[in-house]
């Protein structure tokens, strides 16, 4: 089943991928990719709907005209998702890892913590800044996923230190113990500043699908 | 069915020779393309599984295996490598008096390369099953994403031993080997490996060519080819594997005849479930019958 919802012009496809009541978990998925049409096998015990959004750009969400992504921009698309779920837990690939952690941080409340995973645009484009640019953009790609969001989204700055502090907000305002998950074994640099936080924690996928089950029936602290 | 497979090797551009392993068997002829990394020894247990049932012919791609070891990145880009498949092709044709290949089987990358080859215009294949293979979402083949931590993995791997023994114990240790098939495990130590003159054992595909392998996967653009594979495709995606079903879909949706499928393993499905590999070749030659 989908649900629309609106980002500033952006009209983004959420798609309800299982039935049950209780809890949300909302998965975002990588640079590039989208949201896939049957709940994966190993979200199928999730004591609640399994939900997955397709960012800006991506799948059947709106391809805006002249690109402008930036990886905030995906978090206000989190947002609008959160503002319909009302409270979920989240679990990213690659970009929508770190687009995750950025709403965990941002919306503390809200997200009930984050499962970080391995997939395209985990590194972003590294960590210090760089002489502003105009990407060149191969407009004879498949769209969507639109080129330009490969362009820009791809090269993103992520310092470490803007990361960490996503993680520490989560960790601090959501009430939650070990809000931040991470399964990626790719280790760029603001990944690896973020598994020293406290209330970070390292493991595989199934170990952190059972510690957030935990954390979705938890209340704030 | 031979008990060991007969070896051979083929020119296929000037200076690179790869080898064929043929464990025989008479009926359809199947052509298997490993995983960067790996060799054709590692589908022995899948040619022993077949039996009879069908001419299984393996290859080691260029890097890998015995085959030829070019210098140099551009050596490795896949759009050579699937022009080194058609040429097999050719020559496992022209020697077994066959007119197709009725099905080739890729996995990981020698499933994207499979795809590659797929779509060109003297493909000669059948039909295409590829195992997991590594597709990108589109755009992003091109070398657009920074760092490259499969590359920089391999480039960390282990390449020499004192004997086959201290690799079996070092990789049963792994959690990359935890969930392999005994045999394919075995398989792997077995072929894998080579004798060094000093008495050692040596990875037959070096670390730096694995590594090379992972950074060149950019110059062939399975989307863009897609349009031109117009056989029937099967596309398996492991569940548990790290690449998106949606993006196998979407590549899928472009060809003429393609479908995804989902196989409860992680990404070396062959290592550890050779078995679905098996049954799964079954049963697409009792669909496609000769």
């Amino acid at each position: 089943m989908m649900e629309w919802l609106t980002h500033g012009r952006m009209r983004l496809a959420l798609r309800r991928l299982t039935a049950a009541d209780g809890p949300s978990l909302l998965l975002l998925h990588g640079l590039g990719e989208r949201s896939p049409d049957d709940c994966p096998s190993v979200y199928r015990k999730w004591p609640g709907p399994v939900w997955a959004l397709d960012f800006t750009g991506h799948g059947q969400s709106t391809v805006p005209l002249g690109g402008g992504y930036t990886a905030e921009i995906l978090m206000a698309d989190v947002d609008a998702a959160l503002r319909h779920l009302g409270t979920a837990t989240i679990v990213g690939r690659g970009l929508g890892a770190y687009v995750g952690l950025l709403a965990a941080g941002g919306r503390p409340q809200l997200v009930r913590g984050a499962v970080l995973l391995d997939g395209p645009g985990l590194a972003g484009g590294g960590s210090g800044s760089i002489t502003p640019f105009l990407p060149t953009v191969d407009t004879r790609q498949p769209s969507p996923p639109d080129p330009f969001a490969m362009a820009e989204l791809a090269l993103d700055v992520r310092p470490p230190d803007y990361a960490t502090f996503f993680a520490r907000q989560a960790a601090e305002l959501s009430g939650l113990s070990r809000p931040i998950s991470v399964c990626a074994c790719e280790r760029p640099e603001w990944l690896a500043a973020v598994v020293c936080e406290l209330g970070v924690e390292e493991t595989n996928l199934a170990e952190a699908l059972d510690h957030h089950q935990a954390l979705a029936g938890q209340g704030p602290a | 069915m031979k008990a060991r497979p007969a070896r051979s090797r083929v020119a296929v551009a000037p200076d690179v020779e790869l080898s064929l392993q043929d464990w025989g068997g008479e009926g359809p002829l199947l052509l298997l393309h490993h995983a960067n990394g790996f060799c054709a020894g590692t589908w022995a247990e899948v040619a022993r599984a077949l039996g009879e049932q069908a001419r299984v012919i393996a290859l080691d791609a260029r890097g890998h295996g015995d085959s030829s070891v070019p210098k140099g990145h551009d050596a490795y880009r896949w759009d050579l490598l699937a022009e080194d498949l058609t040429r097999v092709v050719q020559h496992v044709l022209r020697d077994a008096g066959r007119e197709r290949v009725d099905l080739m089987v890729g996995h990981s990358f020698g499933g994207t390369i499979s795809l590659g080859a797929a779509a060109l215009p003297d493909a000669r294949l059948r039909r295409v099953l590829a195992l997991d293979p590594v597709i990108l979402p589109p755009g992003l083949g091109s070398g657009v994403l920074r760092g490259n931590p499969m590359a920089a993995g391999a480039r960390r791997r282990k390449n020499v031993f004192v004997s086959r023994g201290e690799a079996r114990q070092a990789w049963r240790a792994k959690p990359f080997f935890a969930r392999w098939h005994p045999e394919v495990f075995e398989d792997y130590v077995e072929e894998g490996l080579r004798e060094r003159e000093d008495g050692r054992v040596e990875l037959k595909c070096a670390p730096e060519t694995e590594a090379t392998v992972f950074e060149t996967g950019r110059h062939l653009d399975v989307f863009a080819r897609a349009a031109n594979v117009s056989i029937p495709v099967v596309i398996q995606w492991a569940e548990q594997g790290s690449f998106s079903r949606a993006v196998y879909q979407q590549l899928a949706d472009m060809m003429a005849e393609a479908t995804v499928e989902t196989v409860p393993t992680g990404h070396l499905v062959p290592m550890e479930r050779p078995d679905l590999v098996v049954e799964r070749i079954r049963a697409l030659l009792r669909e496609h019958p000769l």
